[in-house]
């Protein structure tokens, strides 16, 4: 199921001929790389202009936002395939083991 | 006459398909888009997979995870889909320049002087839908009905469903007649077929066999034009154009409840939240209406209409709301609400508004309540009407100028809060005709 995150992330762009593409993101220290761009829109909010980029990896979907006036990237959404076990999710649960092993925590 | 050549655009499982686009993780899987992510409410949309399960739209979430207990629910995401409909237009507009979009994933296509640039027919819904798959998706299929009028190129659409392209002509009406129900025609709704069976009409082959003064004693004349156009394949409604230079005739915005609901405050709020995406439509047209519409929905799918008329044009959303509570309290509706409409017709440029040449006259957007008053009452009430109607417009000016910079509904009347998200779910439409 989709988690709502919108948490500000690191993004590493490609500009193609067809436009800007992802490559990977950086989120809570762990880099995430793009295999499939799957869906590009825009949204007009009053005078700013949202790009989304719908994307994917092996394990996971992902909504990135750019925000125009800001010029700020975000992790909009995680759609996490594995199913959530104890009620944490697998991606979360990714993220607090990749943090733990980082920072030499046992969990 | 030489017969016309329009298509029929219509996405397959439109919703569920652009998330399963957008997510691979969802793609061949039974995926319903709802209103929101909980047992609650209706799916709005099934994927093609799941229709294969039997969900069909308008099913509550329990009853679908009664027949698939591993349903994927995803909630809708209207930019998404308000995008790709944009995007639709673009390359439709390669085509031709009549086009009159029907719904968010519908559309009519005139290509009568434009085809031989391209071929057949079938080379342009061919050709339409490489260059929708290569610009959206290959996820979002169409399916695209070719006919010599609108109604029988929608019917057309609905054959070779998904993903196909079915010419209907004159010929082979009848063999294609026999194998749809009345409610599959567009215009046929659920209490016109009820009425039709009680007579005894069935079918299509039925109704191309019923006398003309039948239809007419039983359901007026324009309605039994109608009907006999459509079995005759002689509809001969034309297809609005995009032209942003016509002025529009009318405008107004629709939403569908995500459940059926008696609740008197969700109604109000909702339609409030309608009246305000409407005036701000009308004033950014810079019009203004001097007539309004409500129509309702019931849970059984039966609908009723109220309409009124005033004498001076408005545009601002509080004076449009007080007129349509007025119609919707005037309507008595004592079953559970589905949908609910708003219009504004008789649209008249807000530059050039008519002022009243009497005082009295500017100032009556609204029913008098009481017209015994001397007069000296009633001007003082005249001027107190003045200056409530001078504050909402001047408030309608401010909200304006603020959602026009941080987005529509970044600021709203508190009333609206009730109607949960009717602006991501609404449907809107311009007719120029």
């Amino acid at each position: 199921m989709y988690e709502a995150l919108n948490q500000p992330i690191e993004v590493l762009i490609s500009f193609t001929k067809n436009g800007p593409i992802p490559t990977s993101f950086i989120w809570k220290k762990k880099e995430y790389y793009i295999q499939e761009l799957n869906f590009i829109y825009k949204e007009k909010r009053g005078n700013e202009t949202i790009h989304y980029f719908m994307v994917s990896d092996d394990s996971a979907a992902y909504k990135l936002c750019f925000e125009t006036e800001s010029l700020r990237w975000l992790l909009m959404e995680v759609y996490d395939t594995l199913q959530p076990e104890n009620g944490v999710s697998a991606v979360k649960e990714r993220i607090t083991i990749t943090y733990a092993r980082q920072n030499n925590i046992t969990c | 006459m030489r017969d016309r050549i329009i298509l029929h655009v219509d996405y397959d499982s439109f919703f569920a398909s652009v998330e399963q686009q957008a997510n691979p993780f969802l793609r061949n899987k039974v995926v319903g888009v709802t209103s929101a992510n909980s047992n609650k409410g209706i799916i709005v949309a099934p994927s093609i997979q799941a229709k294969r399960v039997g969900i069909k739209t308008g099913m509550p979430v329990f009853k679908a995870r009664a027949l698939y207990k591993n349903i994927i629910l995803v909630k809708s995401d209207f930019v998404k889909y308000t995008h790709v409909q944009k995007e639709s237009l673009k390359i439709f507009a390669k085509y031709t320049d009549k086009i009159e979009p029907f719904s968010i994933d519908e559309a009519f296509l005139d290509i009568t002087q434009t085809c031989k640039f391209f071929g057949t027919p079938e080379n342009v819904a061919l050709e339409i839908k490489s260059e929708l798959r290569k610009t959206i998706g290959t996820l979002i299929t169409c399916s695209i009905g070719i006919g010599p009028n609108k109604s029988m190129a929608k019917i057309a659409s609905e054959i070779n469903k998904p993903n196909g392209i079915f010419k209907l002509t004159r010929n082979n009406m009848e063999e294609v007649y026999k194998e749809i129900e009345l409610t599959d025609v567009c215009g046929i709704g659920k209490a016109t077929a009820k009425k039709l069976r009680d007579l005894d009409i069935n079918n299509l082959e039925d109704l191309a066999k019923t006398n003309y003064a039948i239809l007419k004693l039983n359901f007026g004349n324009s309605l039994a034009n109608f009907l006999t156009d459509i079995v005759k394949g002689t509809e001969s409604s034309g297809v609005s154009s995009i032209d942003f230079k016509r002025v529009p005739k009318s405008m107004g915005h629709q939403h569908t409840l995500s459940s059926s609901t008696k609740d008197k405050l969700i109604i109000r709020a909702t339609i409030k939240g309608l009246t305000e995406l409407l005036a701000r439509r009308l004033r950014k047209y810079k019009m203004r209406c001097t007539g309004l519409s409500l129509y309702i929905k019931d849970e059984r799918g039966l609908g009723r209409e109220a309409k009124q008329s005033f004498t001076k044009g408005v545009d601002s959303g509080q004076i449009l709301f007080e007129i349509l509570h007025q119609l919707y309290l005037g309507l008595n509706v004592e079953q559970r609400v589905r949908f609910i409409g708003i219009r504004a017709y008789k649209l008249e440029s807000a530059r050039y508004s008519v002022l009243g040449l009497f005082e009295e006259e500017t100032r009556n957007e609204l029913p008098k309540p009481n017209s015994n008053r001397n007069t000296s009452a009633r001007s003082q009430e005249n001027t107190l009407q003045q200056i409530k109607y001078d504050r909402k417009e001047a408030l309608s000016k401010l909200l304006d100028s603020l959602n026009n910079v941080w987005g529509t509904k970044t600021i709203f009347f508190g009333t609206e809060i009730h109607a949960g998200e009717v602006q991501g779910k609404t449907s809107s439409f311009i007719s120029y005709d």
